[in-house]
Formats: C-alpha cells, sequence, structure tokens
C-alpha cells in the first residue's frame, strides 16, 4: 500500500498530496474496469434496468439490516440484493412477461418495500449516506474488500464468459450446445448483485447504473468484435472516471456527477463517430 | 371473472368500513401537535401535569433533520385533528408550507418568533431582525401567514443553549392563550425548563471562561454552529451535506489545508451523512470526531430536551479537557 501512495506521489500532480485522493484514485481504478466488464453483458443481454433495480433493492436490504438489528447493513444487502435478482431471473424466464416489465415491477417494489421499512421505523438520516454514497470517502480498508470482490469476479469472469456470450447473442443455440442457460444466467446475476451492493456505498444508488450501463453503452457504438467491445468499455471506464476525479478536484464538482457526465460525453461522441462511419 | 370483481368490490367495501373514523375535535382535550422531536420534548416538559392537553408529534422521531422530508398520510392526519400546531419555526417546517393552506383553523404557535438566527453558510447575505409585519403578539398566527416572514437563516436554533430558553418562552405564551384556565401550571412548567436551560449556558459559558484561547474546529452539521458559538469555538471549516449531494473533492482537498494550517484537532459531527467525510479528514489530519446529538431524532422514552443537551456539553468539555491536560 505504502509503495502504491509512493508512486502515487511521485506523480506531478497536486492532488495526490492528499490520501483521500490516493484512495479514490485506487477504489476507482479498481471499480471502473469491473462495472465495465459487467456491464458489457448487462447492456447486450438488455438488462440496463435490472442493475437499476437492484440499487433500488439496496433501500429494502439497509432497511432489513435496519430491523434485523445489525450494525453494518452490508450483509443484508448482499442477500437481499442476491434474492432479489434470483427472482428476477426467474420470473423473466417463465416468459409471462417481458423483462423490462418484470424488472420494473421488482424495481418499484424493492424500493417501496425499503421505503415503507424506513419511514415505518424510522431512519432516513442513516440511509441517506448510502444514497449519496461517495467514493471521495473510501477508506484503505475498504480498499481490500473491493480488490477481493474484484478478483471473484475476474476470475468467474474467465471461466463463464463463453457460454455468456454464446447466451447474449443466440439464446437456443446456447442451448442446443448443451450450455445451462439458467444456471449461468443466476451466476450473472449474482455476481452483478454482490459488485453492486459491496460498491454502492462508495458510488451510490444515484451513479452506480451509470457506471454499469454507460462505459458499455459508448463502447458498443465503436466496437468492431466482442473483444474489443470489453476492452473499450474497460478503458472507457477508466479514462472517464481518472478524468471525472481530476474535475472534482480542480473545479469542485461533485466527483459521482463529473464521472457520469464524462462518460455520457463518451457515448454521445463515439455516437457521432459510428454515425458518421455509416 | 365477474363474480371476482364482485368479491373484490365489496371486500373493499367492507375494510374501508371497518376503519375506525375519528371525530375532529374532541373539545374536551385539546390536541397540540408538534412538527418534529426538539420541539415535541420541549412541549412535553411545558405541559408536563396539564389536564386537558393532548400533546403529540409529527415527524417520525428518527427522520432526523427536516430538510427533505416528505408528509406521510398519518402527518395529514394529525394535523386534520390537531387544535395546535407548535413549530420551530425559522424555515426549518418548509415542507408544511403548502400542505397548511388546507387546515386555515388551525392555531400556528412559530416558537423561533424574535429569535435572531445565525447566518447560514449557504446565504451570504441575509437581514435578519428586521421588520416582522406578521409578528402578532403573542407569537399566535393563523396557519397561512405563519410562514410569510420565513428567512433562509441557520434555522437549527433548538441546538442553542441560549436561544432556546426564547422558543420556551414563545412556547409557553402561546399555549397558554389557547389554554388560559391551565396558565398557571403552564408557566410554571415553562419556568422550571428554563431554569435548567439557563444552568445548562452558564455551564457552557464557564467552561469558556476558565478556558481562555481559542479552540479551532470543523463542524459537519449545520446545528452544531450554534454550539460552538456558546463554546465560543472557531469554526473553521464547515461541511454540510444537503439534499443528498457531498462535497466535491476540491472542497474536501481545501478543507485539509485549512485543518493543517488552523491546526484543528475536533470534528463535530451528528450521526449522519456528513460523519463519513469528517472520518476521511481525521484520518488524512489527525484529530478528533465528536459526535453530539441533534436532539433531531431518539426513542422518546425517558429522555428529555436538556439531560441530551447536557450530555452533548459535557462530550465536548471532556473532549476539550482531555486536550488540555494531555498539553500539560
Amino acid at each position: 500500500m505504502d509503495l502504491i501512495y509512493g508512486v502515487l506521489e511521485g506523480l506531478p500532480f497536486s492532488m495526490f498530496q492528499y490520501d483521500f485522493m490516493k484512495n479514490a484514485f485506487i477504489a476507482l481504478i479498481l471499480l471502473s474496469p469491473l462495472f465495465a466488464l459487467l456491464g458489457t453483458m448487462t447492456v447486450n443481454n438488455k438488462m440496463a434496468f435490472f442493475s437499476d433495480a437492484l440499487g433500488h433493492s439496496a433501500f429494502t436490504g439497509i432497511a432489513l439490516g435496519g430491523l434485523l438489528g445489525l450494525n453494518d447493513p452490508l450483509m443484508a444487502m448482499i442477500a437481499f440484493g442476491i434474492f432479489i435478482s434470483l427472482v428476477i431471473t426467474r420470473v423473466k424466464a417463465s416468459g409471462l412477461a417481458s423483462s423490462d416489465t418484470v424488472i420494473s415491477v421488482f424495481s418499484s417494489m424493492a424500493m417501496a418495500l425499503g421505503i415503507m421499512i424506513l419511514t415505518a421505523k424510522g431512519g432516513f438520516a442513516r440511509i441517506s449516506s448510502y444514497l449519496i454514497g461517495d467514493i471521495l470517502t473510501v477508506g484503505e480498508k475498504d480498499l481490500g474488500l473491493i480488490f477481493l470482490v474484484l478478483f471473484l469476479v475476474y476470475g468467474l469472469w474467465v471461466y463463464l464468459y463463453n457460454p455468456l456470450l454464446l447466451l447474449s447473442v443466440n439464446r437456443s443455440m446456447a442451448v442446443s450446445r448443451g450450455i445451462k442457460t439458467l444456471l449461468i444466467e443466476n451466476i450473472f446475476v449474482v455476481m452483478v448483485a454482490v459488485a453492486v451492493m459491496v460498491s454502492i456505498r462508495w458510488v451510490g444508488i444515484l451513479m452506480i447504473n451509470s457506471l454499469l450501463i454507460l462505459p458499455a453503452a459508448a463502447a458498443r457504438n465503436v466496437a468492431e468484435s466482442a473483444r474489443s467491445y470489453h476492452w473499450i468499455a474497460t478503458v472507457f471506464a477508466l479514462v472517464a472516471s481518472v478524468i471525472g476525479l481530476f474535475i472534482s478536484y480542480q473545479f469542485g464538482t461533485s466527483a459521482g456527477a463529473s464521472i457520469v457526465l464524462v462518460l455520457s460525453a463518451f457515448f454521445f461522441l463515439t455516437y457521432l463517430m459510428a454515425r458518421g462511419r455509416k | 371473472m365477474k363474480r371476482k370483481i364482485c368479491l373484490i368490490l365489496l371486500l373493499a367495501f367492507i375494510l374501508t368500513g371497518c376503519a375506525p373514523v375519528k371525530e375532529k375535535n374532541n373539545k374536551e382535550h385539546l390536541k397540540v401537535l408538534t412538527s418534529f422531536h426538539p420541539i415535541f420534548l420541549l412541549a412535553q416538559e411545558v405541559t408536563k401535569g396539564v389536564d386537558g392537553i393532548d400533546l403529540y408529534n409529527m415527524a417520525q422521531p428518527q427522520t432526523g433533520c427536516l430538510h427533505d422530508y416528505t408528509l406521510t398520510t398519518g402527518d395529514m392526519q394529525k394535523l386534520q385533528e390537531a387544535d395546535v400546531l407548535l413549530i420551530n419555526g425559522g424555515g426549518m417546517e418548509s415542507f408544511l408550507e403548502q400542505a397548511l393552506k388546507q387546515f386555515p383553523e388551525l392555531i400556528v404557535v412559530d416558537t423561533s418568533e424574535g429569535i435572531d438566527l445565525l447566518e447560514s453558510q449557504h446565504s451570504h447575505y441575509h437581514e435578519h431582525g428586521e421588520l416582522d409585519e406578521h409578528e402578532i403578539e403573542g407569537g399566535l398566527h393563523n396557519s397561512v401567514d405563519a410562514f410569510a416572514h420565513e428567512e433562509c437563516g441557520n434555522s437549527h436554533i433548538w441546538l442553542s443553549p441560549s436561544r432556546v430558553q426564547k422558543q420556551v418562552e414563545n412556547m409557553v405564551r402561546g399555549l397558554t392563550e389557547v389554554l388560559p384556565q391551565e396558565k398557571g401550571k403552564i408557566k410554571h412548567n415553562g419556568q422550571d425548563v428554563l431554569q435548567q436551560l439557563i444552568s445548562l449556558q452558564k455551564e457552557a459559558e464557564t467552561y469558556h471562561h476558565n478556558h481562555d484561547g481559542h479552540v479551532n474546529v470543523a463542524v459537519f452539521h449545520e446545528g452544531f454552529a450554534y454550539l460552538t458559538e456558546v463554546f465560543h469555538l472557531n469554526a473553521h471549516v464547515q461541511i454540510f451535506v444537503e439534499e443528498n449531494v457531498g462535497p466535491s473533492a476540491k472542497e474536501l482537498a481545501e478543507a485539509v489545508d485549512e485543518i493543517r494550517k488552523e491546526g484543528i484537532e475536533y470534528y463535530l459531527v451528528a450521526d449522519d451523512a456528513g460523519r463519513k467525510y469528517a472520518e476521511v479528514l481525521a484520518k488524512e489530519c489527525g484529530g478528533q470526531v465528536i459526535v453530539l446529538n441533534p436532539i433531531t431524532g431518539g426513542t422518546m422514552e425517558g429522555e428529555s430536551y436538556a439531560s441530551i443537551m447536557e450530555d452533548n456539553i459535557k462530550l465536548i468539555e471532556k473532549c476539550l479537557e482531555e486536550e488540555h491536560h494531555g498539553d500539560s
């Protein structure tokens, strides 16, 4: 850790003289590629609202954590996040309603349930720190947790990459190849759920969806192959978060909002590029 | 299908029919509603043992500050039933402004009447204390113009041991006017509360007299400006998380520079969103995070305004004291 700090301090940027900036920078370097990667598949499978639903279900997780008397609601959040993602996948797979409808139903339900519990019990002030979730408040210990999740997701990713890709391109082909589609899908949504819940207290409910969807959306505009799609999304996410952090430091704007805005700019630039090419 | 619909409709009728119908104005008891926790605590003391008053509180005790509070249907019901509403005033209850138009007969007692607010950090210019054409003798308003003289100063006046005395006086005056037959009892209670508050204020001020020299602090809750005032602490750094937006990287970096420059060693926080920023800064620059109670929420059992405030004051004294011993 000291080594990384030392390297960052050696860089000719005044922002790295502050520990909290170093921590935020490292956290972004770890988190943004993670979300970009998960985002590519989320976008492919037309699940952009899924992560939104997850973010909202964090409400309920926090509320449940409070009901159970947990000091740190993280475990309750993860448990409820996993539960709701599995239920969404299940209901979605039944094919009774289209996936955006299903997701929207669960998103509203989770949020309403969370708000209901919280208003019945009181305690909105405590939850507000999760809503805001600020990358600038990442501590050294938190970085360890982020790194662990990152490690697990990358590991699973290598293992799941091919079936997931096939699944997103052509579901029936995947089935004919003997891929257990439901299982793969379940593992994927659980991964997203864990990643979202772990990072939400630093990213915030308002921003987490942007971090997941925007890099992939921008990359999709310009990528020419599945491989380049993933790489470009990762690079976009990295570059945008560093620029966003820099803007926040330089101009005194909110760090999260700055990052999202840079990502949106990427999307529109790549959109124009893609149109120009056609 | 038809049968199902009929059944559902039938159920709906039965269920709504079962709901108890509350009558407005049970005239035997005066229903006094308070807008939120600190006002409720004070009113509880003032109306202790007074006959003919039903006291209840509107915002849930754990809601916290009211900046982004929204009314629940339960609140509207309470407003509907209430005869008198006690508010903190000074802009704290802006969420009520719209709703109160529906209850023109509700008597509103603004406890901030005649109190100078500290300047809010967010409004650089502001003319407090000037004119108040709406100031009505006795602090009574009808509900529509109770908000007309709102300003954007720091409305957390209940955290000021001196200003809260005036709030109690306003409350006593308002209540005795609507309940003249209990005047003696209410005034007596009011005196008791005032005694407690005065001794609290003295305690804080005596501390300042015994330990001169200026202590610099960072403040993370707007209301604590009133606590730093009574202790004569210099709040050099003020960071408030509002409307769900935290400080930017630049603001935090400037805070770090300021904290180092001024040698700030104390961070006054409440247990809310501001706390984590204080912890980040304390980690960066060293110093002690002091978690105080903004009295905006609680369990409602066995606590009084004075006891919480005393805890706050004692905690600040203890932390500052330790430092003094550490130095010598």
